[in-house]
């Protein structure tokens, strides 16, 4: 019991922390009145510029740090096309998303001769490592975001509560918005790379399809908290919890119908249970604003 | 106008010089590799039919993108839409299979279920929407991914075919297929159908009053309040999104495939999304953009069959084509100035 109760806290904190990171990333694009879409493809490149740094025999560190500059290249992409050519924020992010694994395979398959599993070795690493690697780095976005001269301008541009008069606000206390907003997206990719080369570390390896939508879901959990860099950690904890206790689940039971086992589910209760409290908490809101 | 069209034509030409480099580039016979992209899905009769036949689920699941996109909701959930409607397809066409019943009224029976299954999906998100505003956007998405966990578990476990090999359903029997229109390539009534589909949502959108009312209510929620329009449209918008999106997983289970496997949808949700984005909110640039979608498809299939390129450049084709197409400094002037006053991000 006990076991299975330390190592359930030991998958939720390792679910949690990437998608965290990249969480916190996002809410950086949308306190600049920006939005990031293109979380979920800077994950996909960070896991794999990972891998691909590890053929080379580097560690965890580098790992790391190869999927930072992955991801912020895509971002510079989703970025530019955005903010210099002055494309939709959301359909440049959504491009990206789609270009992001096909680019994998390419590059994997010129440079490796397959578009399947990436094994690296020297990649792997304990989950403890990870997660206090990841902790770190959340803390110290946390901290630049609602710390920092840079942060601070950085919401100013965006001013989420008065979002029509953030751009005026920004522009008479001298402030770029364009170039925070850029900023914030560079950010956002160099967090969701980092986020997504962890998953690659976690298993030693890069396997097409292995972020699963978890950028996605970094950005409900932005919804989720509100927009504030603590609850939206929280939201992210909560959500990888749900992961955990749905692969505790699947190691612990076995509900066979029909040669299936009924235990497979529970992979979707992290989805429904997101959607339900997002339903949820915007109920409670809505009645808040009505009595009011 | 004329600066969006400036637009597309830049984006659709980078994402064609993208596949020129990059078969200059990586493959060992680039001219080969060029022809078997550009030229041999036109000229090979087989290659160009299975391209038609791939366009038509692309194309209900574009036209369902664009019709919630005209109401103002961004619907994620297409993946998961066209993955319930495989599923239903399938157990009705299965089910009419073993009471002996086959023919157009039992196919039809099955396109329908698998529009009900994707109607009812969206129908979840446009409800929540209304009763208590949750993003269609973000609950669309985390339903449809529930929904796809659910399909693949059931196609691959307790509704499995145990004498297949493969992880999927049984095989759906010729009387309950579409027709082939060009034996033997995969060329099905799928492909009318969707055209007569893009016909009824073209008509729907310009020809009809319910049409303007949405088109109202996606470019201003208040100012339609006001004006009288019912909200329900946004909410009849999202079903009828989703149902085209189960139509579109239908054709693959009773066409091409001709069984419900795991993982079939491979993308054309979103891939559904991205083609009604290029074409814009009016139905009729669908077609032309479904075909293009599916053109890049079956252009990379061909090259990597006949050339050893990647059949997955087709998706940083489709990316850059994306990514371009909104850019309003690749269009006009004064576009681009009109974007800077509205203070667009």
């Amino acid at each position: 019991m006990l076991d299975n109760l330390t190592s359930l806290a030991l998958s939720s904190l390792s679910s949690a922390a990437p998608l965290a990171l990249a969480a916190l990333g996002a809410l950086a694009t949308e306190e600049a009145g920006s939005l990031s879409i293109s979380i979920e493809g800077s994950m996909i490149v960070g896991a794999f510029a990972a891998a691909m740094a590890a053929q080379a025999g580097s560690g965890l560190a580098s790992g790391l740090v190869a999927g930072a500059m992955a991801g912020l290249g895509l971002s510079c992409l989703v970025g530019g096309a955005a903010l210099v050519l002055g494309a939709d924020v959301f359909v440049a992010g959504l491009a990206a998303n789609i270009l992001a694994p096909g680019l994998v395979s390419i590059l994997s398959q010129a440079a490796f001769g397959t578009k399947g599993v990436l094994a690296s070795e020297s990649l792997r690493s304990g989950p403890w490592s990870i997660i206090v690697a990841l902790s770190l780095l959340c803390l110290l976005l946390i901290l630049f975001l609602t710390r920092s001269v840079f942060g601070l301008r950085l919401r100013a541009s965006g001013s989420v509560e008065s979002r029509a008069s953030g751009e005026e606000v920004a522009q008479a206390a001298g402030i770029s918005s364009r170039r925070y907003r850029l900023s914030a997206h560079l950010i956002a990719g160099a967090a969701a790379g980092i986020a997504g080369a962890s998953l690659a570390a976690g298993v030693g390896a890069y396997v097409p399809g292995m972020t699963t939508g978890r950028g996605w879901i970094a950005l409900v959990a932005v919804f989720l908290g509100r927009r504030r860099a603590w609850p939206v950690l929280l939201s992210c904890l909560i959500f990888g919890f749900l992961i955990a206790l749905a692969n505790l689940g699947q190691s612990l039971w076995n509900w066979g119908v029909g040669g299936g086992n009924a235990v497979e589910l529970l992979q979707a209760l992290p989805y429904i249970a997101t959607a339900i409290a997002l339903i949820a908490w915007r109920r409670i809101e809505k009645a808040k604003e009505e009595s009011v | 106008m004329k600066g969006r069209t400036r637009a597309r034509i830049v984006a659709l030409a980078s994402s064609l010089a993208f596949a020129a480099i990059y078969a200059l580039v990586a493959s060992s016979d680039p001219m080969g590799a060029l022809y078997a992209f550009f030229v041999n899905p036109f000229v090979n009769s087989y290659a160009f039919y299975s391209l038609l036949e791939s366009s038509a689920s692309l194309l209900c699941c574009a036209l369902g993108a664009g019709l919630a996109f005209r109401a103002g909701a961004f619907n994620l959930g297409g993946e998961g839409q066209a993955a319930v409607g495989t599923l239903a397809a399938a157990l009705v066409a299965l089910g009419c299979a073993d009471r002996g019943l086959s023919g157009a009224p039992a196919i039809c029976a099955a396109i329908v279920a698998a529009a009900l299954a994707g109607g009812a999906l969206a129908l979840l998100s446009a409800v929540a929407e209304e009763k208590t505003g949750a993003q269609v956007m973000l609950t669309s998405f985390l339903f449809g991914q529930a929904a796809i966990i659910g399909v693949n578990w059931a196609v691959g476990g307790p509704l499995k075919d145990p004498s297949a090999n493969l992880l999927g359903m049984a095989a759906i029997p010729e009387g309950l297929r579409l027709p082939l229109l060009a034996p033997p390539s995969p060329l099905s009534l799928a492909f009318p159908i969707s055209l007569v589909l893009a016909a009824a949502v073209i008509f729907f959108t310009r020809g009809t009053r319910a049409g303007v009312e949405q088109r109202l209510l996606g470019k201003n929620r208040l100012f339609a309040r006001a004006a009288g329009i019912s909200p329900q449209i946004g909410a009849w918008s999202m079903v009828a999104s989703g149902a085209l999106a189960g139509i579109g997983g239908s054709f693959l289970v009773l066409g091409q495939t001709g069984r419900a496997v795991k993982d079939m949808t491979g993308g054309i949700g979103w891939n559904g999304l991205a083609v009604a984005l290029i074409a814009g909110s009016d139905g009729l640039g669908a077609l032309p953009a479904a075909l293009f979608f599916a053109w890049l498809d079956s252009g990379a299939r061909q090259a990597s069959i006949l050339a050893d390129l990647s059949p997955d450049a087709s998706a940083v084709m489709k990316g850059i084509a994306l990514l371009l197409i909104t850019a309003a400094s690749l269009g006009s002037r004064s576009r681009a100035k009109a974007l800077h006053a509205k203070g667009k991000a």
